[in-house]
């Protein structure tokens, strides 16, 4: 289980959350930077998930945070506060990628046949970083292409590694709600990759 | 067949599932193509997210970073509604968007009167006869009623 969650016990976590929100909702200074500091961590590991520069990963974290503090006033505390800041890292990286692609993104329609079934069936230790880098920006680009939800669904379960039941207690729904999401947005990503990835075989 | 493999996939590739459920699983899998299918894809999108795990560390944040956040909010609150829709459509579309948009209002705000203006020099009509041409409301009954009539009574064409 990823850091925020691991740290304490989920109703303890959750009141600390709630208190925490209602501060920084109220304009506290120094709660929010409580809540600075306390995700900034994962903020910066899911931004350089999907957008590679050390750079770049600060300046959208400090992105982020800046709308956080604009937002937080329309935060409902229905789902958990780190569900909502990972929302609006995943999407202010997609702003980033969308802004930048014509410098750094691979274009998937550029892949050599040979890269393709690479992609799809090289085991992911094995090419060298910086190949592995131009894969893993083809899976953002693809990741793109499916709703929002769903692109945080992945990331959170498969890049994140949270549980059903932690992704279910984040998302405010049953843990059924969750697989069934999750099957249909792995369902896509693969229809998404198998027509992108393996048309020109 | 489908409701199966929802609600037991994730636990079945994340081998969770005891050996019995796992055995069940399989036989499942092996009768129902539906059912494969949906494994299949799942096991190509988890494939796929595999290549987003990073090999390296993230960076960490510097002991200055909520400081580079503050100043931002600071920045952002001083630059405003157009600073934020600057910011948002990229400087080089919102400046001259904001120019073409003050040239329509003052053209607007001109178009009007000038026209107005105009008109009156046109008719070479003296300010006072002009006030005088001001219809009361019951000419203006009379004139909306006389277009009406002649709506209706207009002859058709051959």
């Amino acid at each position: 289980m990823p850091g925020v969650l691991a740290e304490a016990p989920p109703n303890r976590s959750r009141d600390w959350e709630t208190a925490l929100v209602r501060n920084c909702q109220s304009g506290d200074p120094e709660a929010f930077r409580l809540l600075v500091e306390r995700y900034q961590g994962r903020v910066f590991a899911i931004a350089h998930t999907l957008v590679r520069s050390h750079q770049d990963v600060e300046d959208i974290a400090q992105q982020v945070f800046t709308k956080v503090y604009f937002r937080i006033r329309d935060f409902d505390l229905r789902a958990a506060l780190i569900t909502w800041i990972y929302k609006i890292t995943i999407n202010e990286c997609y702003n980033h990628l969308r802004k930048y692609r014509p410098h750094r993104m691979v274009c998937v329609a550029e892949m050599t046949e040979a890269e393709a079934y690479q992609m799809e069936n090289v085991p992911a230790s094995d090419p060298s970083p910086q190949r592995r880098a131009e894969l893993a920006q083809m899976v953002s680009l693809l990741l793109g292409k499916v709703s929002q939800e769903e692109r945080l669904l992945l990331l959170m379960k498969e890049v994140e590694g949270y549980s059903i039941e932690d992704l279910a207690r984040m998302f405010a729904c049953n843990e059924n709600t969750v697989k069934v999401k999750l099957f249909r947005a792995r369902r896509k990503l693969a229809q998404l990759a198998r027509k992108k990835l393996l048309r020109r075989r | 067949m489908g409701h199966h493999v929802q609600e037991q996939l994730d636990d079945y590739l994340a081998k969770l599932l005891d050996s019995a459920a796992h055995a069940n699983f399989e036989l499942h899998v092996a009768g129902c193509s539906d059912c494969r299918d949906a494994l299949t894809a799942a096991r190509e999108a988890r494939q796929c997210m595999e290549w987003l795990a990073p090999t390296e560390a993230p960076p960490q944040p510097g002991p200055d970073f909520y400081y580079r956040v503050a100043e931002s909010i600071e920045q952002k609150r001083t630059t405003g509604w157009f600073g934020t829709l600057a910011a948002t459509m990229r400087p080089r579309l919102a400046y001259p968007l904001a120019v073409l948009g003050l040239l329509l209002v003052a053209w607007t705000f001109t178009y009007d009167s000038r026209d107005a203006e105009d008109g009156l020099i046109a008719m070479e009509y003296p300010a006072s006869e002009f006030a005088q041409m001001i219809f009361s409301d019951a000419d203006e009954a009379l004139g909306q009623d006389l277009v009406m009539r002649t709506l209706v009574e207009l002859p058709e064409e051959n």
